[in-house]
């Protein structure tokens, strides 16, 4: 991803890039599920959607549903689109808490198109019209992550990039300043550069294995420390949402492609073992597996220093969050983007430095904030993770955010960063948060006119859902697979 | 499902007689059901020249004026309206909106300053070439060029508009207690429950809006000062001719003086460094709710110098209030919260004001007097144009880089990304920019025939539906 972005939008004139991988290490591969961010990405490297659909089998996906986290049987969709429509500049979600104890309305997933759509199976584009029902939600992708990376290599292969394969041995640093200064390959070629992106995942070959950026540990807060994964066939068709279901140690992932799906089971070490996380998503899978069971280890948290002398971490090398609502290619995004505005000029980069490790902080910080909240709103205490989850301690910043919805139903919102305002709405009242007013502007409206219109709204939601492809003939039509 | 369990705040007492005490009241009043909702404004008397700070009122989406219902056309006729484009800092003009358009990606200074352009920067601003021929043109959809459509500031006598709020604000229910409040009856926590009046009489409230200009009723001693004590006055001149679409500032080592043109008189608002205990300092409220009781204009913040964004503060303000309207019972989180947004508002509009009082500064001294935070900002603006906005932004990046470029404080590189378009397509769009400009604003009247055909046309409709 970076080294297309780069060199799609830099002048070849201005940077030379060499990207250095090596195919023996391979791709995690699990980050399948996206946010709605990624089109801009893409669009921004100038790839035609259907195209990058059918190359990596990807499908559409409406939102995230949790399944059992607030208690087991319970269940809500995390849309990427509203509920309802603002009225005279008051959430929506004011005019339904008014009504909601009075007059049965049904749940505020009845006022949502992309939950409904979702539910139904089905997909249509939205409309470019924010103002219209149609025009009231966005949508991700579902993808094989192993197809996206060569097919991004592809790319950035055509605009100059320069790529290498082999293992890196050994780095240079400049003996002064302890800048990188070049890195040398198994086979002995010797790659020098002015400034290096590390995008080693995991391991940090140079933003930690060299420099010693120094990692912040989360695991205080987001205790999950491993996963197991495993691809199987397709055992109904593609559903455009993903699945998260919370389990006894953690959680599992259910994620729909063309032509598989994606499962996994991310889980608190100190709670289960690998072999019984093994077994329990073996135990739930719907299809047949096509591989082995991958474990994946991690230490939710981020590096201190993400830009540190001439190094930037992109990816695992610069943190990781439990992937629990499709993160982690947002993070991936996000620092290629902040770096791009951001890209050194010359060899005196401070205020660019500062401001990117600010800024990659606080868009961490965001996100690390509302993982937070799926996990401490729950009523469950059935087992010894979740009995653990209940004594965390959260982040000030979260506590202040709960606060603020319960007592009046409003947000402390942000320009910066990721997750705004209707996504922290979908898990506050999908967790069962539920503010204890709502905003008396809505008293303007009588009672029976308001109810009168939500039920109308609801009515339209429920018929425009009907009037959408399914989901599976949409793909079809639109994004065959190229298998 | 759990039934609301709150109880909403049903006695509102506003304290305060000006331009923001009847601004409040009139918008609570239209946005609550005042059959539920007691508002009470609290006060019988206000302070010449604070009231005239709150002349230039910004156009944008958060203006209250116009959801009140009164329109542009209303300022102008009836409240001796007029317009600015930009604000004329000691001869350094600082245009309203956008300069240029972004080409492939990149803001268009970058593009300016790898052209090596002839033309002076400003010269890519609608607003600025206008202010430069006196002339004038509301910001309509047809003199917009592609996405660049200039932005005004509508001017207006604030002592009239308060006069015409009191009305609107009585109609819907809003009662006026016309004596001044003189005590506070309060508990340890800073719950104030009823407010005493000048006249004996005594209003009960759950909650309070402190509008009455430098107060101190109530709350803590959390003023954080920007400077020596100064006075306020103001004079009102007879208007200057030809009229100029421009707020124009003057400072000397002891004075600010802003001077606002209307159309039949130019308010100047002085703001002079006085050596009395008892003059306010410039600064403003960091904890801005405290209690049960928020401050609001000149009692949240008290300006150096007069500029339209504290007109735009104000709305902002009262905007939030309203959507943080609290329980009576639980406030805590939402006090904290209003109180986060506002002062970070407060600080950027002070952080605005720093960066004038410094502006012909060399770089490090600068910084030095901008603090940490602005400091930082403005280094990477200078070092590549590139501007970072925080989360409150009362000011938007253009009102940041115009005033910077305005003040020589132009970015030393441009964005590579700048460097994808080629220079002959580049130096081809900016010169077809440019002649759109100078075309489309040669159309716009000069101030005073637009403001004058204004007048025309409303006393012609008057007189043929008389007749």
């Amino acid at each position: 991803m970076t080294a297309a972005a780069i060199a799609t939008a830099l002048p070849k004139d201005r940077v030379q890039i060499t990207l250095i991988e090596s195919e023996s290490i391979g791709i995690v591969g699990v980050g399948e599920a996206t946010l709605p961010h990624l089109r801009r990405f893409n669009e921004n490297l100038g790839i035609d959607e259907a195209e990058f659909m059918a190359a990596t089998s990807a499908t559409f996906k409406l939102g995230i549903e949790f399944r059992d986290w607030r208690r087991p049987g319970d269940a809500y969709i995390h849309p990427f689109g509203d509920y309802g429509n603002p009225v005279n500049g008051v959430g929506f979600h004011h005019y339904w808490r008014r009504l909601a104890h009075e007059s049965p309305l049904g749940d505020i997933s009845d006022f949502s198109l992309p939950i409904v759509a979702g539910l139904a199976g089905r997909f249509a584009h939205p409309a470019s019209t924010p103002d219209t029902l149609a025009g009231t939600y966005g949508y991700a992708y579902q993808m094989d992550a192993t197809r996206y990376a060569p097919f991004l290599r592809r790319l950035a292969e055509s605009r100059g990039v320069v790529r290498h394969e082999g293992r890196v041995v050994s780095v240079d640093q400049a003996p002064e300043s302890g800048d990188i200064t070049a890195v040398t390959m198994e086979d002995g070629q010797r790659h020098a550069g002015d400034f290096f992106i590390d995008c080693s995942g995991f391991f940090g070959l140079l933003i930690e294995k060299t420099l010693g950026a120094g990692y912040e540990d989360w695991r205080h807060w987001l205790p999950c420390d491993r996963a197991v994964a495993v691809p199987t066939t397709r055992a109904e068709t593609a559903r455009p949402y993903t699945q998260a279901s919370a389990k006894t140690a953690g959680w599992q992932w259910r994620i729909p492609l063309q032509h598989r799906d994606g499962n996994g089971y991310v889980f608190c070490s100190e709670c289960l073992s690998t072999d019984g996380a093994t077994a329990a998503l073996q135990e739930t899978l719907a299809g047949d597996p096509l591989a082995e069971v991958r474990e994946l280890r991690f230490t939710t948290g981020m590096r201190k220093r993400q830009w540190h002398h001439n190094c930037v971490a992109i990816g695992l090398a610069g943190g990781f969050l439990a992937p629990l609502e499709s993160t982690s290619i947002y993070l991936i995004q996000a620092a290629i983007e902040h770096l791009i505005t951001r890209f050194p000029l010359d060899g005196d980069y401070a205020p660019e430095r500062d401001d990117f490790n600010k800024t990659m902080q606080q868009e961490f910080e965001r996100v690390r904030d509302f993982l937070i909240l799926h996990y401490v709103a729950t009523e469950r205490t059935d087992s010894a993770f979740w009995r653990h989850i209940q004594s965390v301690q959260i982040p000030d910043s979260l506590a202040e955010r709960i606060a603020l919805f319960r007592e009046r139903g409003v947000f402390d919102e942000y320009q910066q960063g990721l997750f705004l305002t209707p996504s922290w709405l979908a898990v506050f009242l999908g967790q069962g948060i539920l503010p204890m007013s709502y905003d008396p502007r809505v008293d303007q409206i009588e009672e029976a006119v308001l109810r009168q219109r939500l039920l109308e709204l609801r009515r339209r939601v429920a018929d425009h859902a009907g009037t959408m492809q399914v989901h599976n003939d949409y793909l079809a039509d639109y994004c065959p697979a190229n298998l | 499902m759990n039934r609301v369990s709150a109880q909403p705040v049903r006695r509102i007492a506003i304290l305060g007689d000006g331009f923001a005490a009847w601004l409040a009241a009139t918008w609570l009043a239209q946005q609550l059901n005042t059959k539920k909702t007691e508002i009470t404004v609290i006060g019988n008397s206000v302070d010449e020249a604070t009231e005239l700070s709150f002349a230039a009122l910004p156009s944008t989406p958060d203006d209250l004026l116009g959801a009140i219902g009164i329109s542009a056309l209303d300022l102008l006729i009836q409240h001796d309206g007029a317009y600015s484009l930009g604000l004329d800092i000691e001869g350094q003009v600082v245009p309203c909106g956008a300069v240029g358009r972004a080409f492939q990606g990149a803001a268009f200074h970058h593009h300016w300053r790898l052209a090596n352009s002839p033309q002076s920067y400003f010269q890519y601003s609608p607003s600025y070439v206008a202010l430069q021929d006196n002339r004038f043109a509301p910001p309509l959809p047809r003199n917009a060029i592609g996405g660049l459509q200039h932005e005004v500031i509508r001017h207006a006598d604030p002592l009239s508009l308060t006069a015409a709020l009191r009305p609107i604000a009585r109609q819907r229910g809003v009662q006026w207690v016309a004596h001044d409040a003189h005590g506070l009856n309060c508990d340890a926590s800073h719950i104030i429950s009823s407010i005493r009046c000048d006249d004996g009489t005594t209003v009960a409230c759950d909650w309070v809006i402190d509008a009455s200009g430098v107060s101190r009723l109530a709350g803590a001693d959390d003023w954080l000062t920007s400077g020596d004590a100064r006075s306020l006055s103001a004079t009102r001149d007879v208007p200057e001719q030809p009229l100029r679409p421009c707020i124009t500032i003057h400072s000397d080592a002891a004075s600010w003086q802003t001077r606002i043109p209307l159309w039949q008189q130019t308010i100047t608002v002085h703001s002079r460094i006085a050596d009395s205990d008892t003059t306010p300092t410039p600064g403003y409220r960091q904890t801005p709710w405290i209690g049960n009781c928020v401050s609001l204009g000149a009692s949240a913040y008290r300006s150096k110098v007069v500029l339209p964004w504290q007109s735009l503060l104000l709305m902002r303000s009262i905007r939030r209030l309203l959507e943080f309207l609290p329980d009576a019972r639980h406030m805590q989180a939402v006090r904290r919260a209003y109180n986060r947004q506002t002062s970070a508002e407060h600080a950027e509009l002070a952080g605005f004001e720093r960066l004038l009082e410094c502006r012909a500064l060399p770089d490090n001294k600068r910084a030095s007097a901008l603090g940490a935070t602005l400091a930082r900002r403005v280094a990477l603006w200078r070092r590549r144009g590139h501007w970072v906005n925080g989360d409150d932004t009362l000011l938007d990046h253009v009102h940041w880089t115009n005033a910077l470029m305005a003040f020589g404080v132009e970015p030393d590189q441009h964005d590579p990304i700048a460097e994808r378009l080629a220079a002959a397509e580049r130096d081809t769009k900016m010169a077809e920019l440019a002649t759109k400009i100078t075309q489309i604003v040669r159309e716009f009247p000069p101030l005073s025939r637009y403001i004058e055909a204004a007048h025309r046309a409303v006393a012609e409709q008057r007189a043929g539906r008389s007749a």
